[in-house]
């Protein structure tokens, strides 16, 4: 029998496996997705065969992807970037590595201060590693100009108080020596293919532990299976967590076949993410008095606004992310160097409304760019940049996971429902920071600024399995045991009270993943 | 995928980016809906259909000019459905994504044409 059972191996279940295995438990980790371990191979570099939705090898569904995608209900979500398999979101994110702004924690919720956090997130950081590039692509240096001109000062700090623009803290390795190769050992880092958001395979011919970006498969997962300890059983879906007399004691699964099976353990770990976690605790029958499972979810509500540039720009030279500004209060920008579908999808696809609709700010268009009329801004792909934002969005108790029963069941059990609207101080931040990203752009020379005034996509989900000590508002407890039933612990995304104020969340995830796992040491 | 399903198909996605369907855009868009559950592509067709009788008495979505497709596009992601936003929304990803993805037979070409470098190894930046 395994001392812990970790439901997920994504962006926090891979620290807790890691954590605890170098610490000498042993480690059964039961991942819902596929586990790619010969990357040059199966990260083909190709954007269809990687991001795609419905049949990409990045897509919430199972490994066998002549299979339709798990379902999931959506009521005012227009899309959720989701996907299965160990690494989880990790293989498609940009590496943005960067801490909550600390004002954040000292606004609701949360049963412990940021400074209590600052430990762990150095480890993290050490660990992975984090650093700043010391060099910009042509993209990141146009936007850290724009930013320079409209006002805005560089700091460097990871502790940000105010606002700022500063080269993005990144968890991918130093930029390569690329003079004598780009394969290793000649390339021994970065290599700025630009392909960080459909799987990081560079340098070809690195081992799996020396691939530039760091989603956990490559950083965490090694190391915790190097310790022999840690058990990892990829297309394994977990549909119910077992209990005893008010303690956690096991899992039952499903595997690839369609068989069941049921494993116990001393402590469980669920770190399924936003979605999966509250489906997986409503689906199990897990006590919630106060019927606060799945709410509060958060979303950091994002646009993405693009200029135009009569120079070539090389979107897709460089790391995704490079450059950033941060607004405490508002949230943050920062670029988003795309491939050519996704930048097609960005400004012709993913508008709420249709072509140029109204324009009510310094934009020069907004909307969906369709029909013939789009083309050209296509063509103008090598001469485009675009910034992505991401608000400092309110937690709301009625935006929530939840489970449609009137949907009925898939092969895992009744299908989640995530229900979203925005509110009026959300959209109010999010229409704020468009505004900056459009001075930014100006200010870098852009001749023109299209807004997407993206529909609600879901990339950044938080919440639903909030953190406190009340448990009328909260799901676990400062030490992310749940309050009602013991031995569980949650490891994702939904323990946040609130949304960071706006930054990206791996590393927040990530350091108090580490955290929970010192919690459970003394229970083995 | 029959031929009337088909003409809707070339029509829709030809709305959305002119001669798509030259590159035969149309039928991996229908695979894809077909992909996401089985039968959803016959849904597509059926609801392009029928919101394009509401637009024009007795016409189809392949009988409409271009600003009355463009109108029946307005009202279906408008609708407080969201199965049917959905139809919409599935359209234009798939449309632009297969444009643009390597899965277009000329896909070089394209991509040589708006300055993609396509599958890469590195891009050192003195390059």
């Amino acid at each position: 029998m395994p001392d812990v059972i970790v439901i997920g191996c994504g962006g926090g279940g891979a620290v807790v496996d890691k954590e605890l295995s170098e610490a000498g438990a042993e480690v059964l980790v039961l991942e819902a997705g596929a586990w790619n371990t010969n990357l040059d191979e199966e990260f083909t570099r190709q954007q269809h065969d990687m991001a795609s939705i419905i049949d990409g090898k990045f897509r919430w569904g199972p490994s066998d992807r002549t299979k339709p995608p798990w379902t999931r209900r959506r009521d005012g979500v227009w899309l959720m970037y989701q996907l299965a398999g160990v690494g989880g979101t990790t293989q498609h994110y940009n590496g943005i590595s960067v801490r909550a702004y600390p004002e954040a924690f000292s606004r609701s919720g949360w049963p412990l201060g940021y400074e209590d956090l600052v430990p762990y997130y150095e480890r993290v950081e050490a660990f992975l590693p984090v650093s700043q590039p010391t060099s910009l692509a042509r993209k990141d240096e146009i936007f850290a100009n724009g930013c320079e001109s409209v006002g805005l000062v560089r700091k460097d700090s990871p502790d940000v108080e105010s606002e700022c623009w500063r080269p993005s803290p990144n968890a991918i390795l130093p930029i390569a020596d690329m003079s004598k190769g780009l394969r290793w050992p000649e390339a021994d880092g970065c290599t700025m293919c630009g392909h960080c958001l459909i799987g990081c395979p560079n340098p070809i011919g690195a081992p799996i532990e020396r691939k530039a970006k760091r989603s956990t498969n490559v950083s965490y997962v090694p190391v915790a299976v190097a310790t022999g300890r840690c058990t990892i059983l990829p297309n394994s879906f977990v549909t119910k967590i077992l209990t005893a007399d008010g303690r956690a004691n096991g899992v039952r699964w499903r595997s690839i076949d369609g068989e069941e099976h049921e494993e116990s353990a001393k402590v469980v770990v669920l770190a399924s993410g936003v979605v999966e976690s509250p489906r997986l605790w409503i689906n199990s029958g897990l006590p919630d008095p106060h019927e606060v499972v799945g709410r509060y979810f958060t979303n950091h509500l994002q646009d993405i606004v693009t200029g135009f540039f009569p120079e070539e720009v090389h979107q897709d030279v460089g790391q995704v992310t490079m450059s950033r500004a941060d607004f405490p209060g508002y949230g943050c920008l920062f670029t988003q160097g795309l491939e050519p579908q996704a930048f097609a999808i960005t400004i012709s696809g993913s508008g709420r409304g249709l072509w140029n609709d109204a324009s009510t700010g310094p934009w020069d268009t907004r909307g969906r760019m369709w029909g013939e009329a789009s083309r050209p801004w296509h063509e103008r792909y090598a001469h485009a940049i675009s910034v992505l934002v991401c608000v400092d969005d309110d937690e709301d108790t009625s935006n929530r996971i939840g489970v449609d029963p009137d949907f009925g069941e898939d092969e895992h059990g009744t299908v989640p429902l995530m229900t979203y609207r925005e509110t009026a101080r959300s959209t109010m931040r999010r229409d704020w920071l468009s505004v900056k990203a459009t001075e930014i752009l100006r200010a870098s020379g852009a001749d023109h600024v299209h807004r997407t005034d993206m529909a609600t996509f879901v990339s950044h989900p938080m919440g639903t399995m909030r953190m406190g000590h009340d448990p009328k508002t909260s799901v676990v407890d400062a030490n992310c045991e749940s309050h009602f039933i013991k031995g569980l612990f949650i490891a994702d995304n939904s323990v946040f009270a609130n949304g960071l104020g706006g930054p990206n969340p791996t590393l927040t995830c990530q350091a108090l993943a580490t955290r929970t796992s010192e919690m459970v040491l003394p229970l083995l | 995928m029959e031929p009337e399903v088909a003409t809707t198909f070339v029509a829709a996605v030809d709305t959305i980016l002119p001669a798509s369907s030259d590159a035969g855009v149309h039928a991996r868009v229908w695979e894809l809906f077909e992909h996401a559950m089985p039968g959803y592509g016959y849904m597509v067709h059926a609801l392009l259909d029928g919101f394009a009788a509401e637009e024009r008495t007795g016409a189809s979505f392949a009988d409409l000019n271009q600003d009355e497709r463009g109108r029946v596009f307005i009202a279906m992601i408008s609708d407080d459905s969201i199965d049917v936003r959905d139809v919409v929304d599935g359209l234009f990803l798939f449309t632009l994504g297969q444009n643009y993805a390597e899965t277009h037979p000329d896909r070089e070409k394209v991509w040589r044409t708006i300055g993609y470098h396509g599958p890469s190894e590195g891009e050192p930046l003195d390059a």
